[in-house]
């Protein structure tokens, strides 16, 4: 159907591209609002609104002369053509939809997904580049959301990414009780893993941040030490478990921090679990034998399971979706038709203007029949109106159109 | 043969494969409790059965029926069976078990294809002689447990340095669980290895007028792998071998160890003959 038709969506996530694709195309928060700013100004859209975590990248825009092409050329030049996702119209909403309400999430129904929607929807507003199209469309998103966490169990108890990555420590390494462990970047990724580090009964955390004030503030909660940022050299090599979640640039772990001979002391092969994007730790740290190196990508593997647990609630979530969009789809009919309604009740209330100056140059008294007749017209007309767009956007045509998304994406 | 042992003789190899199979369900398919209970009668039902074999050509002998090549490979297949159980239960991860057990049962199925009567042997008939196979044997089936934990180790972790996680890596217990199980075993082999060798050489010092030839390469060989294994069991404790280090020691070991086995026992029928 028409009303949906000219938005469009495009992006890459964990699923299509890995990590080392992925942090080549991450945008900064800080250069979010240019992004935004630069693909509403002049013709190309009318609106557009852009979010970027560590597993995606997604641009959507409706209106003006926006093209696939002109996204990927701003947001994606050299992007390997498999990496990139298109989506136009419903299946956009579809998409939306369903990253909003965490069901296309590496950890299935993860609900920092929600907050990163809600943030990305905040800057957009703010710069003025949501409007009359897309600025409903994603309140409704970040209400899917919700709707989705509250009447299914899809996120309950589940994984975030900091728990996934305490997981595969524990699956690798075993119990972390009496494990050293290192958190590089002590913001929220950072803190969530140390939450759940406590959880497992780790006892040695060790905190680095850039703000080493910061670093102390972590290691006084956790009972942990503080490591200067530009000193974890000297503990690198002695940890069981390091986890990075830095947002930087530029990697912070490198080779040169490890030291091999202290490496291959360990009892179990030391670990190190890379949870930023762009890299915290640079390339050359995975070339190093004796250490065990992991990123977001290898999260894959603990999640899978947790994945399989929820089956029946995704079905019962994706209920809700195509629920949603359809209520979407008829929401935007009764915007797009409202003019047309508008005109139909001043041609009715003309005519019968018209009509009743006739009676009245004839016989006064027939004045309340006519004005009842009218509206019962006017009524009439709208009812139908309203029940024809309700019969065009069928709740199982839209479940039809869901199924397709799914199998094409 | 009595008709009793060459029932249990043909029935044993079938009970093994069924073990096996339910090992097999428990690490490639769908967690299911009736496949689990089903291993647990299987088990218990290949340990009664095999256990009646040993009772029933133990009255009929005299004394402990393993006499010859076969009843030995026999004997060394409930062995491993009797220590992997403990072990299984004590870390609560079966999913080793398919691997150990298909082992035993191919040992099983051997034994059983070639068993023939077994024979009243004087040597045999001492309660030392009892005491030392029986150690010994379980002492062997420990240290090729301790072995093939070591291997899987090494293969878990290639797999997960490569970023390869598949069934493996799913249902296999963590790298620290199986350097434990390749340790505790190798701990638990030292063990009864020394008390094995030591009624071994005290027996053959009371009983045998030329003792025992320490100059022998199986006697040596045998040593070394005492050793060996002693340095693995005790490797945590005095922290001088990593994880990695002790499980290559370990399959390395487990390795020659069969080779050693192999080599003395099949041109000769008995490790002790030359």
């Amino acid at each position: 159907m028409a009303f949906a038709d000219d938005i469009l969506l495009v992006g890459l996530n964990y699923k299509t591209a890995p990590v080392v694709v992925r942090q080549r195309f991450a945008v900064s928060s800080d250069a979010v609002s240019d992004q935004v700013r630069k693909l509403t100004r002049g013709d190309h859209a009318e609106e557009a609104w852009l979010m970027s975590t560590c597993n995606r990248t997604e641009v959507m825009c409706v209106g003006g002369q926006v093209s696939e092409e002109t996204l990927r050329e701003r947001l994606f030049a050299d992007a390997p053509i498999e990496a990139l996702y298109v989506h136009r119209g419903q299946e956009a909403v579809f998409h939306l939809f369903r990253v909003a309400s965490g069901l296309d999430s590496q950890v299935l129904g993860e609900s920092q997904i929600l907050s990163q929607v809600k943030v990305a929807v905040e800057e957009s507003r703010n710069h003025g580049t949501l409007g009359q199209r897309l600025g409903p469309l994603m309140d409704q998103a970040l209400s899917v959301g919700k709707r989705v966490r509250t009447e299914t169990r899809v996120g309950e108890g589940t994984l975030s990414v900091a728990k996934a990555a305490v997981e595969l420590a524990e699956k690798v390494l075993g119990r972390l009780k009496s494990a050293q462990t290192l958190i590089v970047g002590a913001g929220e990724t950072g803190m969530l893993v140390a939450r759940h580090l406590r959880d497992v009964g780790a006892r040695h955390i060790r905190f680095a941040n850039r703000t080493f004030e910061r670093a102390q503030r972590a290691a006084e909660e956790f009972g942990g030490d503080a490591v200067p940022l530009d000193e974890i050299g000297a503990v690198l090599s002695d940890v069981d478990l390091s986890v990075v979640s830095v947002t930087a640039p530029e990697p912070v772990v490198r080779a040169e921090h490890f030291n091999v001979t202290r490496l291959k002391r360990h009892d179990r092969p030391p670990m190190l679990v890379d949870l930023s994007v762009p890299r915290g730790a640079h390339e050359d740290v995975s070339r190093i034998h004796e250490l065990l190196v992991h990123d977001l990508d290898d999260l894959d593997a603990v999640v899978a399971r947790h994945h399989r647990e929820r089956e029946a609630e995704v079905a019962q979530a994706e209920q809700i979706l195509v629920e949603e969009v359809h209520k979407y789809l008829v929401l935007r009919a009764y915007a797009a038709l409202k003019p047309v309604m508008a005109g139909m009740k001043d041609r009715f209330e003309r005519a019968c203007d018209e009509v009743l100056e006739e009676i009245r140059a004839a016989d006064g008294g027939v004045e309340d029949n006519a004005r009842k007749l009218t509206r019962r017209l006017l009524n009439e007309a709208l009812v139908q109106i309203k029940e024809g767009t309700r019969q065009a956007f069928s709740a199982e045509s839209v479940e039809g159109n869901y199924r397709r998304y799914l199998e094409r994406s | 043969m009595t008709p009793t042992l060459q029932a249990l003789t043909t029935l044993l190899p079938v009970l093994y494969l069924l073990t096996t199979f339910f090992y097999g369900m428990e690490l490639g398919g769908p967690r299911a409790p009736r496949a689990t209970r089903c291993r647990h009668v299987c088990s218990t039902m290949l340990v009664v059965a095999h256990l009646a074999w040993m009772y029933s050509a133990w009255s009929t002998l005299g004394h402990l029926p393993v006499v010859d090549l076969w009843s030995t490979v026999s004997f060394a297949a409930l062995c491993v069976v009797l220590v992997y159980l403990p072990v299984e239960w004590i870390t609560g991860a079966p999913t080793t078990g398919v691997f150990v057990v298909g082992a035993a049962f191919l040992a099983q199925l051997v034994a059983s294809c070639f068993a023939r009567a077994p024979e009243y042997s004087a040597n045999s008939a001492s309660p030392f002689f009892a005491i030392h196979v029986v150690t010994i044997v379980l002492a062997v089936a420990a240290l090729l447990l301790s072995g093939f934990f070591g291997a899987l180790y090494l293969m878990l972790l290639r797999q997960i340095r490569s970023r390869r996680f598949g069934v493996l890596f799913e249902r296999l217990p963590d790298l620290e669980s199986l350097s434990k199980l390749n340790r505790g075993s190798a701990g638990l082999g030292f063990i009864l290895l020394t008390a094995g060798l030591n009624i071994g050489i005290w027996w053959a010092h009371e009983g045998a007028a030329k003792g025992v030839d320490y100059s022998d390469p199986k006697i040596l060989s045998v040593l070394v792998l005492w050793v060996v294994f002693g340095l693995i069991g005790s490797s945590r404790w005095l922290g001088f071998l990593s994880g990695r280090r002790a499980a290559i020691l370990a399959s390395t070991a487990a390795a020659l160890l069969v080779l050693a086995v192999v080599v003395s026992f099949l041109p000769l029928g008995s490790i002790h003959e030359s």
